[in-house]
């Protein structure tokens, strides 16, 4: 094996992208996937043994997520290059990747153009952000983020749950969930509930 | 409690007692037996406790009561003979009046609960399936386009890989807008919750589009105090009147079209008028869809329980008129006016 192969993990919950991207690897001189995870547990595992010299790292996974393995690795190995794919644009989402220690991000719908030339960046020190991506993260960069438990109530909210119900699961009052949801509202600019959940999804503060 | 608060509650005793009034006046005329004179009272004042707030409610049934032991009492027993039945019968009279209202404001809150359940059922359906969509269908496809791209990247350059290349391009389209879809599942149609706010600018929109054939402009009138309205039910009635107004500006060829929102106590009415070229009678009747929609708006209006009426004349215009129950469109809100004594306001953070 030569050495100035890019050695690649792929780490994604779907078989048929995780088969998509060996194939496009498969055609390139200087590109080699050594190991497939498809969650953030096998990925840490992966990491492990191989070492490989860049991540591919879905972020929605079951077990251990995306942001959670990015972290683990990181910790370990602050060398590590990592580029974040997911289907969406939201800033907040964005910027757990890149403080958790991503160094690049890429869209689902980009991978068939960009995938490779990506890799190579980063493989190379760069870091890499789509432009859009980054407009993104300007425009909400002096926002107030929302707390842990607003985004649990907001992640209720957005599975069709009554302020009464969010209270019994977070054994908390109603009316401290009222208090949450007020919070919720103006720091996210919404009308109502259903447009905090719009915008919750769009900034990817919360998942589908 | 606010100045029109108690100019209300003024309002609805001032009815109240007219209505007893006027009940007295026939009992008198037609020499009714206290016993009828106070069924009749009965029922104008439960309905009183029904319509108006608390304070209105007992002041109405006491002078009910008032009426029954001073005049109506004494008219057919011998002023000596104090009854004292009369007493146990005026308190049977108030107990009865409030049982009946009390029944009666339960089964309308029932309703409004199971109104509201189904809004947030539809609600979490709705994420189900956005959820569904995501994690199988789009995330598929998103691998297969690498796939593609794998075997695109085999072919020699020419027309077949070009070819492929055009049609990857026009996929990566598809899916963007598959992906915009899906979020647009669980979110709202409008970006504002005002009703009015967010037809105006619908008006305003299929205005400026497809200007050639049409110049005109909406006319909006918006009566009494608007309501919050649940979400979902905010965003079928703005797809059925949407529908309405595609209508009116792009296949009437109308020159006015005006459209009114009347928020009432007992109904939310919403009114799309145009002077156009109206619909077919057959295809009116038939429900017979070809661009007008009107099947689509029907099964909104009957998912949402509302009443939808289509007139139309060739040559005369269309009118297209669309009631929902006051107990259905404000579900949550507190429906009763006047004083309010230990109801508290709602806000926008209560669900809707």
């Amino acid at each position: 094996m030569s050495t100035r192969h890019i050695r690649v993990l792929a780490v994604d919950d779907h078989s048929l992208l995780r088969d998509g991207i060996a194939k496009l690897l498969a055609a390139q001189p200087d590109m080699e996937l050594i190991a497939e995870a498809s969650n953030g547990r096998e990925a840490i595992e992966q990491f492990r043994i191989h070492k490989p010299d860049v991540i591919l790292m879905d972020l929605q996974m079951p077990e251990v997520n995306g942001v959670d393995a990015i972290v683990a690795i990181c910790g370990e190995f602050p060398r590590a290059r990592i580029i974040v794919l997911t289907t969406y644009t939201g800033d907040v989402q964005v910027l757990r990747a890149l403080k958790a220690g991503a160094r690049g991000y890429l869209l689902k719908n980009l991978l068939r153009k960009e995938l490779l030339d990506t890799i190579r960046l980063v493989h190379a020190g760069q870091k890499r952000i789509p432009p859009d991506v980054a407009t993104e993260l300007a425009e909400h960069a002096t926002d107030e983020s929302l707390s842990e438990r607003e985004i649990e109530v907001l992640r209720l909210i957005s599975g069709g749950n009554a302020n009464k119900e969010i209270g019994a699961r977070l054994s908390i009052t109603e009316e401290t969930v009222k208090g949450h949801v007020k919070n919720i509202l103006s720091k996210l600019g919404a009308n109502d509930r259903t447009h905090a959940v719009t915008l919750g999804l769009k900034r990817g503060i919360i998942e589908l | 409690m606010d100045h029109s608060g108690v100019v209300k509650s003024a309002e609805q005793f001032g009815l109240g007692v007219a209505g007893l009034v006027l009940i007295t006046f026939a009992a008198v005329r037609l020499g009714l037996q206290p016993g009828a004179v106070s069924l009749l009272y009965l029922i104008a004042v439960v309905f009183v406790s029904l319509r108006a707030g608390l304070v209105s409610s007992i002041a109405v049934s006491l002078v009910a009561v008032f009426l029954l032991q001073y005049y109506f009492v004494p008219l057919f027993s011998p002023p000596a003979s104090k009854n004292p039945l009369a007493i146990v019968a005026s308190l049977a009279f108030l107990v009865t009046a409030w049982v009946i209202s009390a029944m009666v404001s339960r089964v309308r809150k029932m309703t409004e609960a199971q109104v509201t359940l189904r809004f947030e059922e539809r609600l979490a359906e709705r994420t189900r399936i956005a959820r569904e969509l995501h994690d199988t269908l789009l995330q598929s496809f998103q691998g297969l386009m690498l796939h593609f791209q794998a075997a695109s990247d085999m072919l020699p350059p020419g027309p077949a890989k070009d070819a492929l290349e055009e049609a990857l391009d026009h996929a990566d389209q598809a899916i963007l807008e598959g992906r915009n879809a899906i979020q647009n599942l669980r979110s709202s149609t409008t970006v504002t919750n005002d009703l009015a706010e967010a037809i105006a600018a619908l008006g305003e929109e299929l205005c400026g589009r497809d200007g050639s054939s049409n110049s005109a402009k909406l006319r909006l009138a918006v009566e009494g105090k608007p309501h919050e309205l649940h979400p979902i039910l905010r965003d079928d009635i703005y797809r059925i009147v949407r529908e309405a107004l595609r209508n009116a500006f792009c296949h009437a060829q109308a020159s006015k079209i005006e459209a009114e929102i009347t928020y009432s106590e007992r109904l939310l009415r919403l009114r799309i008028r145009d002077n156009g070229t109206g619909i077919d009678p057959n295809v009116l009747d038939a429900g017979r869809d070809g661009h007008w929609g009107l099947q689509g708006m029907r099964e909104r209006a009957q998912q949402i329980g509302a009443q939808l009426e289509i007139w139309s004349q060739a040559g005369a215009g269309t009118e297209v008129d669309l009631s929902i129950p006051g107990s259905v469109a404000y579900a949550l809100p507190s429906r009763r006016s006047g004083f309010r004594l230990f109801g508290k306001r709602k806000e926008a953070v209560d669900e809707h």
